[in-house]
């Protein structure tokens, strides 16, 4: 990641509703699904692990559980883990804080470096 | 014997089959657990064979997950040869028996295939990872492939070989694509997407001949298309020859209740193979969907395990279908005495029908979204109008939100 801050904006929370799913785009070009679940916000790779489809196009959040649209699979957005058929293989998580009225990711790298 | 130490054998290791046994793991049955496989291999997904392993090959990427739990014991290459249902046992084909208190049929189905051409080497069909296999390998050697039947299945591989540069040629006997699994609407919009990334369709036409040193196949009206390779993708047949011949009631499939229960005392069946009652449609029908292997495998597994608190099964039938960049869902019936359309920002399509003021279809395309939504609302005794559904501004979850709170 070319971004030197600690915390990366990655979607405004007037964009996201409480209980809804935001578009989070990276500096890379990647996309993340920011989900925000009783005030508090998670982060996943945005492309289903199993068919490929785009979370935050197709996907529906109840609670903590993330239902992809395409094959009806589901995750659990605070670990990732696939809890229903057909997914199995489960979705990459990101640290999330909201500050400052934004979901911001924090930048993994650089936080070990400082602590390191 | 208590419930709880009863020994289970399952015969099939598809989705059904897999399913069951690893929920039987799962849910901690006693019992013991044996799975019996015709196949030499671990069982595997069959979505991916018409699809990415086309393109792919990557076997790595079809085996069923999670491993199967410990406790489940797998025999592979065994083929089943008869139910004994009085002494409770299945004989195999290596001579042995296997006692069972519980007999479970997942066997599944088999391509039917077209008599007139099975003479020809180049004619294949694809239900199991050998078939998927022997396509890819062919493909290679091809500059096309004919497929023969415009169903779900054919579409795939015909894009897939698409894909691979090769010429993608689909002849339907039918009217229109999808004629058993999609609404007609639906369908001409596929046809429509087919023919604009260069498949060519032809409908309402047969394969008369085959002219196998030319590579091509001659229709019905005459035209030549070019059929380098052949694959015959007509639907299926179940495989439900072991019941019939133990006296258990079928017709083209195994007759169960919600239970999974056939009319043999202990002996149940799920997947492909039986013919149950569709929720939507009132009839006996035989649901071949991904969704339904598993979702009757889980219900099994809750029969089996703890049938106290047991339901029946009565899921809505729904399949999806990837086809290239055009991701068609289907759920309920594919028509009704109303229709309404939506159509999003994105250009995905949604079809609802209603019957008796219930909905009871639903068709997308890629419009996933909306379709997982829309699909709550088949069968409950509620309902969103064709004009609520069509209305530009309508958030379409908030109305299902909403019909299901009333």
């Amino acid at each position: 990641m070319t971004n030197n801050s600690y915390f990366i904006p990655l979607c405004s929370l007037d964009a996201v509703a409480d209980g809804g799913i935001g578009i989070g785009d990276l500096p890379d070009g990647r996309r993340l699904a920011v989900y925000l679940v009783e005030g508090k916000a998670y982060a996943t790779d945005d492309r289903c692990t199993h068919g490929n489809s785009s979370l935050t196009m197709d996907g529906c959040l109840e609670g903590h559980i993330v239902e992809c649209g395409m094959h009806l699979g589901t995750f659990d957005v605070r670990t990732g883990a696939a809890v229903g058929p057909p997914c199995t293989k489960a979705l990459r998580t990101y640290p999330v804080e909201i500050r400052d009225g934004q979901v911001m990711l924090l930048n993994a790298k650089l936080a070990a470096g400082l602590k390191g | 014997m208590s419930a709880e130490q009863q020994s289970v054998v399952i015969v099939g290791a598809g989705l059904a089959g897999f399913t069951l046994a690893c929920a039987l793991g799962q849910h901690h049955y006693s019992g013991t657990v044996t799975l019996v496989s015709e196949e030499p291999w671990p069982p595997y997904d069959r979505p991916p064979l018409s699809k990415q392993f086309q393109l792919d090959g990557d076997e790595s990427q079809v085996w069923l997950k999670p491993e199967l739990p410990s406790k489940v014991k797998l025999l592979r290459q065994r083929k089943a040869l008869s139910i004994e249902t009085r002494r409770q046992e299945l004989r195999l084909d290596d001579g042995s028996t296997l006692p069972w208190d519980r007999l479970v049929l997942a066997t599944g189905t088999r391509p039917r295939r077209l008599a007139q051409l099975d003479t020809f080497p180049h004619v294949l069909t694809l239900r199991t990872l050998e078939d998927a296999r022997a396509i890819r390998e062919a493909l290679k050697s091809v500059a096309s492939l004919l497929v023969i039947g415009g169903g779900p299945i054919g579409l795939e591989l015909a894009t897939s070989a698409a894909a691979l540069g090769r010429q993608s040629t689909v002849v339907e006997m039918g009217p229109r694509l999808m004629g058993r699994s999609a609404p007609a609407a639906m369908a001409d919009i596929l046809l429509d997407y087919h023919r604009s990334q260069g498949i060519a369709i032809h409908l309402g036409r047969t394969v008369a001949a085959l002219d196998g040193g030319a590579k091509e196949a001659v229709l019905d009206d005459g035209q030549r298309v070019p059929a380098g390779l052949v694959v015959v993708g007509i639907g299926v047949q179940a495989n439900d020859a072991l019941a019939a011949q133990a006296g258990i009631a079928c017709d083209d499939g195994v007759f169960v209740d919600g239970w999974c229960r056939t009319t043999a005392p202990g002996v149940f069946a799920i997947g492909d193979v039986t013919r149950q009652l569709n929720p939507v449609t009132g009839r006996f029908e035989r649901i071949e969907t991904w969704a339904n292997a598993q979702g009757q495998a889980q219900a099994l597994a809750g029969i089996l395990s703890n049938p106290d608190e047991a339901r029946a099964y009565d899921a809505v039938p729904w399949f999806w279908s990837d086809q290239g960049s055009a991701r068609l869902q289907c759920a309920g019936a594919l028509s009704g005495e109303q229709h309404a359309w939506r159509i999003d920002a994105a250009g995905g399509r949604l079809l609802v029908h209603w019957s008796g003021g219930r909905i009871t279809g639903v068709a997308a395309l890629n419009a996933a979204r909306d379709f997982a939504q829309l699909k709550k609302l088949i069968l409950p005794r509620t309902t969103i109008t064709p004009e609520q559904l069509s209305a530009p501004a309508a958030n379409v979850r908030a109305l299902v939100q909403q019909a299901l709170v009333h």
